[in-house]
């Protein structure tokens, strides 16, 4: 008795314990959105200016009206593209405020990097803006020196899939038209909105939808976005007007390299590496030889540029160029000309980026092709942009799901076993009427409860919670939990079932005898000896809900699988990312499994059977 | 319902029990008063339903037909609260049946502390008490695991008694020992008749019935076939079975 209640307050500590780790696994995720989003933010402040079109501009981007007069008040149309989305705003007053999200553009703006926009659209083709057209002057900013007024009708883009490049125009401007009219010229309904595809870090946005009404002529694109008024819609219209002119993609590549080298070798990153080398290398033949690196290093400052256009085709066409170089400056140097650079480069190679980038050139040419290959990926796919951050939520987040939608599971099952024995051991003893109906008729709802879920696979089960029942609000994680907790509930049903209907039926009639009733038998006498019997199956089962939960990456959760599968989106390279992961739920599989084997062999010191 | 008269505590009318799904009439029709102080012992070959009358008699098993009046209270009434009843009918089983997650005084004071709102200390006492009364008072922290099953047996009956009961109900109570440990399990059931606690009790423990019954029922087919006091059955059984039964058996 004394045994099994210390058992029972460790476990009660144990799940203290595990609250806690939820608390505060919860609290890491969602303060550590807001982190992600301020991240977000100052990449675009960086990376680009916050532009919007002043009324100026306005009226070259519109074709049809700048302002429009609803109902007798006055509504101000305007492009904004400051925080990733493109959306329709309007002034009322002269105050400008950003109409209700309902107006959000439909194209899936997918960030805002080095000035360049990535819009994939719903036909499934993909878009990347790659210069906006001096984006300054449509700063906010109007106040800023180099206001030149260059029109933003026109925008060279760079799709993905076929590298034709060809015109975009956006045309946003108000429609006047009623539901008969708009069915006359085909515009057919259509929800627009961010992609769950995890790569929006602004976790608030990802994922919303908005209706709306479509058309395609071919030529052009609409989209009519509801207004607060009657037949009245704001309509956005792309047109894109592909070169004729048969277009070099690799020649655009690199020329787009070159610039880029240009800039930078002119620029500010040429400056660092200089005061570096000063600061740190006294040789001058050793200065030499980091200039002739540096050269180099040109090539993976643009593949950065490049990798950022997320096309396999150009991230391999980039590593190739890179182990080319490589291989050309191995041939340059002697062994020990390469030790001695490495030799002074290792002491202070953290100083500055450019330091860093020119050590892990180096190194990585004194240790080989492979080695190098190793570590250049390592830090690829984990070092670069604080890309373990995803493994690290992701392994969060799947603790978090497993914990909560385990505990939910032991609820369920809890609820569920003792339903169908109570009905097992009592239906014959059992006067016909009311209660006993009722009971039956519960058990037979668990017993269909029990056959539909293990019947069914988990992911279907996971898709139905997220796509059909909790379609409006799309909420994957709440939507994994319950799915995973309903999942998790019949097998736990079956297992504690199992427990109690393993107890010898002595010990409920013993309990009987002594005048205690069906709830309080099951209390103090069955429950503890089943707990005693089942907890190392629970356990079992608990392990394998951890891995089971590595499919909600497909309802936009980013579990720890899912954060694999960000990194590898961006780095196209599978083998680090799969192998983290895998190595990280092997090292958790293996310690809850320590746990349960420590737990066992405390059940059996203490089992006096 | 019937009143308490003349020291009557269990009385039995027309007690019958079907098993549905067995498709088996375990008892067909059994009348019997049992009185109060009277140590009324059951015999009968194997499947005579001895065991599922006495088990009707706290109502482990649910009577089809009849009624079990049991301190003046029809306790087969649907709205009666059979488990108020169970606490003044003790019962010992054939096996044991003593919870393993508990220690002996564990088990013997569960039912005192939580039914009887005893204070645990006071429970422990009548635990102890009773313990030494069956020579088990070193055993009080042992496992049931750690105890013969002579042990378990003495503890299963002082678990019982520990709840102060009206009625002891004993179903074979040594059957499932070994030989050399009947005899400390009936020196207990003497010791507590000779107390004048009311017992029933099925057993072949023929000497036992002999010595310690105040009344023997034979039991045959789901009926009662003779009642009397130990010598008439013993000595000058009237119907022809229960002279059947003796034969084999003595």
């Amino acid at each position: 008795m004394n045994k099994t209640r210390k058992l029972l307050l460790k476990l009660a500590c144990a799940a203290v314990v595990c609250a806690a780790v939820v608390f505060v696994c919860y609290k890491l995720l969602f303060s550590g959105a807001d982190v992600l989003v301020k991240e977000a933010y100052y990449e675009i402040e960086y990376d680009s200016a916050v532009y919007a079109l002043d009324e100026d501009t306005f009226s070259e981007l519109t074709s049809t009206a700048q302002s429009v007069v609803l109902n007798g008040e006055s509504y101000k149309l305007s492009l904004r593209a400051g925080d990733g989305v493109l959306s329709v705003g309007y002034t009322d007053g002269g105050r400008e405020a950003s109409l209700d999200a309902a107006y959000t553009l439909k194209y899936r703006l997918r960030g805002i990097k080095n000035n360049t926009l990535t819009a994939r659209f719903e036909d499934g083709s993909y878009y990347k803006l790659a210069s906006v057209t001096a984006p300054s002057q449509y700063s906010v900013r109007k106040d800023a020196a180099d206001l030149d007024g260059d029109p933003l009708t026109t925008q060279f883009a760079y799709k993905r899939n076929d590298t034709k490049t060809g015109t975009l125009n956006f045309t946003v401007y108000a429609l006047l038209a009623s539901e008969e009219e708009l069915a006359a010229e085909g515009y057919t309904e259509t929800q627009i909105g961010y992609p769950d595809d995890g790569t929006n870090k602004a976790k608030s946005k990802s994922g919303i939808k908005y209706d709306a009404l479509y058309k395609t002529d071919g030529e052009s694109t609409y989209y009519l976005l509801n207004s607060p008024y009657e037949n009245a819609y704001i309509c956005i219209r792309m047109d894109y007007t592909p070169n004729t002119a048969a277009v070099n993609a690799e020649a655009l590549l690199e020329a787009h390299f070159a610039n880029l080298a240009d800039e930078w070798a002119n620029g500010k990153g040429a400056q660092e590496v200089q005061a570096y080398l000063d600061a740190h290398v006294a040789e001058p033949d050793a200065q030499e030889l980091l200039r002739q690196l540096l050269a180099r290093l040109l090539a993976s400052s643009a593949g950065k540029t490049v990798r950022d256009t997320q096309n396999p085709a150009t991230a391999a066409a980039l590593k190739q160029l890179k182990a080319e170089k490589a291989q050309e400056l191995r041939a340059l140097l002697t062994n020990e000309e390469l030790d001695a650079l490495k030799a002074q480069l290792a002491a202070s190679s953290n100083d500055n980026e450019a330091g860093i980038a020119l050590f892990n050139m180096v190194s990585g040419i004194t240790t080989g092709k492979q080695l190098s290959s190793v570590a250049a990926d390592f830090k690829q796919n984990f070092i670069d942009d604080s890309r373990w951050t995803y493994l690290l939520n992701g392994l969060l987040m799947t603790l978090l799901i497993t914990v909560v939608s385990g505990t939910l599971g032991v609820l369920i099952g809890a609820i569920v076993a003792a339903i169908r024995t109570t009905w097992d051991k009592t239906n014959e003893n059992m006067r016909p009427g009311i209660g006993k109906a009722l009971l039956r008729g519960t058990d037979k709802l668990c017993g269909i409860y029990l056959t539909v879920i293990r019947g069914t696979p988990v992911m279907v089960q996971l898709l139905i919670m997220y796509l059909i029942i909790f379609a409006s609000s799309s909420n994957g994680t709440v939507s994994a939990i319950i799915a995973f907790g309903i999942n998790s509930g019949a097998y736990v049903a079956e297992i504690i079932r199992g427990g109690i209907m393993s107890i010898d039926q002595g010990q409920f009639e013993a309990g009987r005898s002594l005048g205690f009733g069906y709830l309080k038998t099951m209390l103090y006498i069955i429950l503890p000896q089943v707990l005693r019997d089942v907890l190392p199956a629970l356990a079992n089962e608990f392990i394998a809900l951890l891995k089971e939960t590595s499919v909600s990456g497909y309802v936009a959760v980013k579990d720890l699988n899912k954060g694999g599968e960000i990194i590898r989106s961006v780095t196209y390279s599978p083998f680090m990312p799969l192998i983290a992961v895998a190595l990280i739920y092997l090292a958790v599989v293996m310690f809850f499994t320590k746990l349960v084997s420590l737990l066992e062999r405390r059940l059996r010191a203490s089992g006096h059977r | 319902m019937g009143t308490d008269n003349s020291g009557i505590i269990i009385s039995v009318r027309g007690l019958k029990k079907h098993f549905a799904r067995a498709g088996i009439h375990a008892l067909n029709g059994v009348d019997t008063d049992i009185r109060r102080g009277e140590v009324v012992v059951i015999i009968g070959p194997s499947g005579s339903g001895k065991s599922t009358f006495l088990r009707c008699l706290n109502l482990l098993e649910m009577p089809t037909e009849g009624k079990v009046i049991f301190e003046g209270t029809d306790i087969t009434d649907p709205s009666v609260n059979i488990n108020l009843h169970r606490q003044k009918m003790g019962m010992v089983f054939q096996h044991f049946n003593l919870f393993p997650h508990m220690t002996v005084l564990g088990n013997m004071t569960l039912a005192p502390i939580k039914l009887l709102k005893l204070p645990p200390a006071e429970a422990e006492q009548r635990a102890r008490t009773l313990l030494e009364r069956v020579g088990l008072a070193d055993r009080a922290e042992a496992y049931p695991a750690q105890l013969s099953g002579g042990q378990k047996q003495r503890v299963a009956i002082v678990r019982a008694l520990c709840m102060e009961p009206d009625v002891m109900l004993f179903d074979e109570p040594t059957s499932a020992l070994d030989p050399e440990m009947v005899g400390e399990v009936l020196d207990v059931m003497k010791e507590l008749a000779k107390s004048g606690m009311t017992m029933a009790v099925v057993t072949h423990e023929m000497g036992f019935a002999r010595e310690v019954g105040d009344r023997v029922l034979f039991m045959d087919g789901g009926r009662l076939i003779e009642e009397g006091t130990p010598e008439e059955i013993f000595t000058h059984p009237k119907n022809q079975r229960t002279r059947d039964f003796l034969s084999k058996i003595l």
